[in-house]
């Protein structure tokens, strides 16, 4: 076939794409929903949600993952257009972080060093490090299916910022559960869940959005 | 230089974000001999057929993420940001390691295509591996220049079944160029 003869095929290929944004917004909200209302309604939220909302850290609990899910909604949909220069989108992805850290740093001042040990490693991180991936999983296939529309000239990169964004948007709806309040506690096994979606994230990323 | 120099690119695709099939097969004309300037000033040595392959790919390729372009943002910077990934993805495939800046792609010399230009090349053959229906539709709109209404006609098809076996039928090439190549 002919360049020409394949200019004239493409130029009668004139079915247009919906909006990426629409669609990435649909496949986090969606499985989230899901998994986050399964997950709640079986495990129940924690009675006292509106005290504990009084406690700094407790707030930070919360928010830190929001601010994760939404900065990798706007970095991935940055990535996916080619010409973007992320690096502004990967900047505001930091805020979820630095929060983090402010509130690990003051925690890690406040609190004697031998009592550490007590509020980092309590029996349910392993509910935690079960059910934050457990819940970023479905979140992150759908939208490495949508991202796949994009053309990120980063696939890995592409990848690791859905997996942040997947692990952020499942640690923000396992805090509704969670009960360990400590800055010690989810700056480590949040932080740890989070990151091995992240990672599977880039090596999913790698294969799938190269295009 | 170009013939449609009386309208940019921007407005090309513009008129072809909004259905016009005429504009948009002038962009794609006029976007083919910047990536084959590209292909032949990086490709030294691999002949007109690969030049033209690789013309093809990143044709397509644009075709496929013509979406990914934002309409209030000038197209060239995201045209060539393509034209760079795809090249430099083609000479990877091919066993090759080549730079491309976007800045040579702004200076690029566009290159008229070679004297014969390639009948069996990639594309072909990876239309031959397509499902038959898919393959026909193809064939006849690129080649024997048919309307999708005539297409539909032929094939007993509506003209929106037409227009998505031949859209599902492009995504499939580009698919099993990644798989033919590599």
């Amino acid at each position: 076939m002919t360049t020409d003869a394949l200019i004239r095929t493409l130029a009668q290929d004139t079915r247009t794409a919906p909006p990426l944004g629409v669609l990435l917004s649909v496949a986090v909200a969606l499985p989230l929903l899901a998994a986050g209302v399964a997950f709640l309604a079986g495990m129940g939220v924690r009675p006292d949600l509106a005290a504990a909302l009084d406690h700094a850290s407790v707030i930070v609990k919360h928010a830190f993952p929001v601010l994760l899910m939404l900065g990798g909604v706007a970095a991935s949909l940055t990535l996916a257009r080619p010409e973007a220069r992320p690096e502004p989108a990967l900047a505001a992805l930091a805020a979820g972080p630095v929060l983090l850290a402010v509130a690990v740093a003051v925690e890690a001042v406040t609190v004697p060093l031998d009592a550490w040990g007590r509020a980092i490693f309590v029996p349910s991180l392993w509910v935690c490090l079960g059910f934050v991936p457990l819940m970023a999983l479905p979140v992150l296939f759908a939208s490495l299916a949508v991202l796949r529309r994009g053309a990120s000239t980063q696939p890995r990169l592409s990848g690791a910022v859905a997996g942040l964004m997947s692990g952020g948007a499942a640690a923000s709806v396992y805090a509704f559960y969670c009960t360990q309040d400590s800055p010690l506690f989810y700056g480590v096994w949040y932080v740890a869940g989070i990151a091995g979606v992240t990672a599977l994230g880039a090596a999913l990323g790698g294969r799938l959005l190269r295009w | 230089m170009r013939p449609d120099s009386d309208r940019s690119l921007d407005g090309l695709l513009l008129a072809a974000n909004r259905g016009d099939a005429q504009a948009y097969a002038a962009f794609l004309q006029a976007v083919a001999p910047i990536v084959r300037g590209v292909a032949r000033a990086r490709g030294t040595g691999l002949g007109a057929d690969v030049w033209e392959d690789i013309v093809q790919e990143t044709l397509l390729a644009i075709h496929l993420k013509r979406h990914t372009w934002r309409e209030d943002a000038p197209v060239r910077p995201w045209l060539y940001a393509i034209v760079r990934y795809k090249v430099v993805d083609a000479f990877r495939a091919r066993g090759r390691r080549v730079h491309v800046q976007i800045d040579d792609l702004a200076e690029v010399i566009p290159a008229p295509p070679g004297e014969d230009p390639t009948q069996k090349g990639d594309v072909e053959r990876m239309i031959a591996r397509l499902d038959p229906r898919a393959a026909r539709i193809v064939r006849a709109i690129g080649i024997e220049g048919a309307e999708v209404a005539e297409v539909a006609a032929a094939h007993d098809m509506t003209e929106t079944a037409v227009r998505v076996a031949l859209h599902r039928g492009l995504k499939k090439l580009a698919q099993l160029r990644e798989r033919l190549i590599e």
